[in-house]
């Protein structure tokens, strides 16, 4: 293997020595690595020291709080959020994408936290240093041009972490912790520029996930190349409240088609309160369809692509009407 | 070039060593202890041939930091019999009887992949006694093989978990 070139690692057992540690020029957060090490073998990713957060308690609970949310620690790792019991019983949907994700070992070793985090991805760029060296440099490595979209500006590197629509789908809120402490929703977090995909300044980090009490009913789907343990070609979740004999409230989340979750406002429109008839999903899951715009940077082609968002999104507003029947509603 | 003092128990054996931050699990297994049973392939997580149990739980050792797993207890395929053994007081093992199943079976070809295909697989039979196909085929979905169609391999895992619980 390459070995990776010389850097500190970091392994803080506290809040306050691991904000100080992240807090010094060059410090990168370090979930399991499953994603940074690779990265940083092939010269994708950057840091001097990396910061562990294996070893901060705070980081690593699954928390019941009083008003019935749930707070889960952005160090745990996928294999523990598909298990917990309160993840299985609250939001399975969560646990489904936590499933999705890679193989047995890399839950294991993936968090969560590095999972909502992850690096977008691209074609042209998540190759070995010698074949990326045959193209000129792009927008996300510091050059002045995209391979994938030409005319475009800025980088369209894919958003590729399961976990992050289902998170969206349930209403989850991402707590930051830096210079000073703040939330917002997971949907905020993503800038839409492939290169600096998420909206953390120096020093930050994504520390919790909270998931709200009295969640949604949700689901999740993906699509990819191979069913063992490739990335999403894209992936989709959705979510709704059954009230008065109709689903209220949706939520239609459709990612890995971009560098930021696609939330699809007219999908959510036509299925608020409707009859949810089968022809009515499929409509739902064309305009799915038509609010995304994935470029050729995937494994995929992009028509492909395109109607799996359409199948993804009605098959997962399915799942939520055959989970209704199941529950006798 | 920061370093530091890495301890470990490999395979039943405290080890101590001097290692640079940045060298992954991988490295101090085969460069370090000379453990070459564990395999260097894609290096990226892709492959899982350098599979290995940290504290029982099957990891990827090159996308893992040594630093990272300070004071933990490390398996490799080497040690795998002697862990096997050690459960079962009675039976001192050479071969892990999924080891013995992969021979029979014929679930090794050029045998590269073979080492982490045990590691993960061993894992699964010892946290789920009976798996089903299905099971099989979901643990050792991060396991590449390019010689043997996995058919064999998924026999060996059933042959092995059917001889464990006639002899438990
Ligand atoms: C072969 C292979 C297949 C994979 N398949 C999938 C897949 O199907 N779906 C999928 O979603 N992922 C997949 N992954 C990617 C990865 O394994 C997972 O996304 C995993 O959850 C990443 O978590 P980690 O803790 O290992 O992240 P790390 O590698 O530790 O970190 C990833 C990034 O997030 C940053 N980071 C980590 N934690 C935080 C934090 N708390 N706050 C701020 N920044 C942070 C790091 O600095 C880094 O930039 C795959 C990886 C491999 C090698
Ligand atoms: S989308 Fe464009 S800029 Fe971004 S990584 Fe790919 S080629 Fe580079």
């Amino acid at each position: 293997m390459m070995p990776l070139r010389p850097l500190a690692v970091v392994t803080p057992r506290g809040e306050e020595e691991l904000l100080r540690s992240l807090a010094v020029e060059g410090a990168v957060p370090l979930g399991g690595g499953s994603d940074l090490i690779p990265g940083l073998s092939w010269e994708l990713a950057s840091g001097d020291a990396l910061v562990s957060l294996a070893g901060v308690p705070a980081l690593r609970r699954t928390d019941a709080l009083a008003d019935g949310s749930v707070c889960l620690g952005a160090a745990v790792t996928l294999a523990e959020v598909a298990r917990h019991p309160l993840i299985l019983g609250a939001y399975p949907a969560l646990a489904d994408a936590a499933r999705a994700v890679g193989s047995w070992e890399l839950r294991a070793q993936g968090t969560i936290g590095g999972n909502v985090c992850l690096a977008t991805r691209c074609r042209f760029r998540n190759q070995p240093p010698l074949w990326r060296d045959a193209l000129q440099t792009c927008y996300q490595s510091g050059g002045d041009v995209c391979h994938a979209a030409p005319a475009s500006r800025t980088c369209v590197a894919i958003l590729s972490g399961d976990t992050v629509p289902a998170l969206a789908a349930l209403g989850a809120q991402l707590e930051i912790w830096g210079h000073a402490a703040r939330r917002l929703p997971i949907e905020d977090f993503y800038s839409g520029d492939g290169a600096h995909h998420i909206s953390l300044a120096k020093g930050e980090l994504l520390a919790a996930i909270h998931l709200p009490a009295d969640p949604p009913t949700a689901a999740f789907r993906k699509w990819r190349a191979r069913e063992s343990i490739d990335f999403p070609e894209a992936n989709a979740a959705v979510s709704a409240v059954w009230r008065e004999g109709a689903w209220r409230a949706p939520r239609v989340f459709v990612s890995a088609v971009g560098p930021a979750p696609v939330r699809v406002v007219a999908a959510e429109a036509l299925l608020d309160g409707a009859d949810w008839s089968e022809d009515l999903l499929r409509a739902a899951g064309e305009l799915a369809r038509k609010a995304v715009h994935p470029y050729d940077n995937g494994q995929l082609n992009v028509a492909g692509r395109q109607i799996a968002v359409r199948g993804l999104v009605a098959r997962a507003l399915g799942d939520l009407q055959n989970a209704r029947r199941e529950r006798g509603l | 070039m920061p370093e530091s003092v890495l301890r470990l128990i490999v395979n039943g054996r405290p080890q101590q060593l001097v290692a640079a931050d940045e060298m992954t699990l991988l490295e101090v297994v085969r460069d370090r202890l000379h453990l070459h049973g564990t395999k260097d392939g894609c290096a990226a997580g892709s492959c899982g041939s350098c599979t290995l149990w940290v504290d029982g739980v099957p990891r990827l050792a090159c996308v893992t930091l040594a630093k990272t797993v300070q004071d933990c207890e490390i398996v490799t395929i080497e040690g795998l019999a002697g862990w096997w053994g050690k459960q079962h007081a009675a039976d001192a093992a050479e071969l892990h009887p999924l080891q013995a199943a992969f021979a029979e079976q014929g679930a090794v070809q050029c045998g590269f992949c073979t080492p982490g295909m045990v590691m993960g697989g061993a894992a699964l039979l010892r946290d789920t006694p009976s798996p089903s196909r299905a099971q099989i085929q979901e643990a050792l979905s991060g396991h590449l093989c390019r010689c043997t169609g996995y058919e064999q391999i998924i026999r060996a895992v059933q042959a092995a978990g059917r001889r464990m619980l006639d002899e438990a």
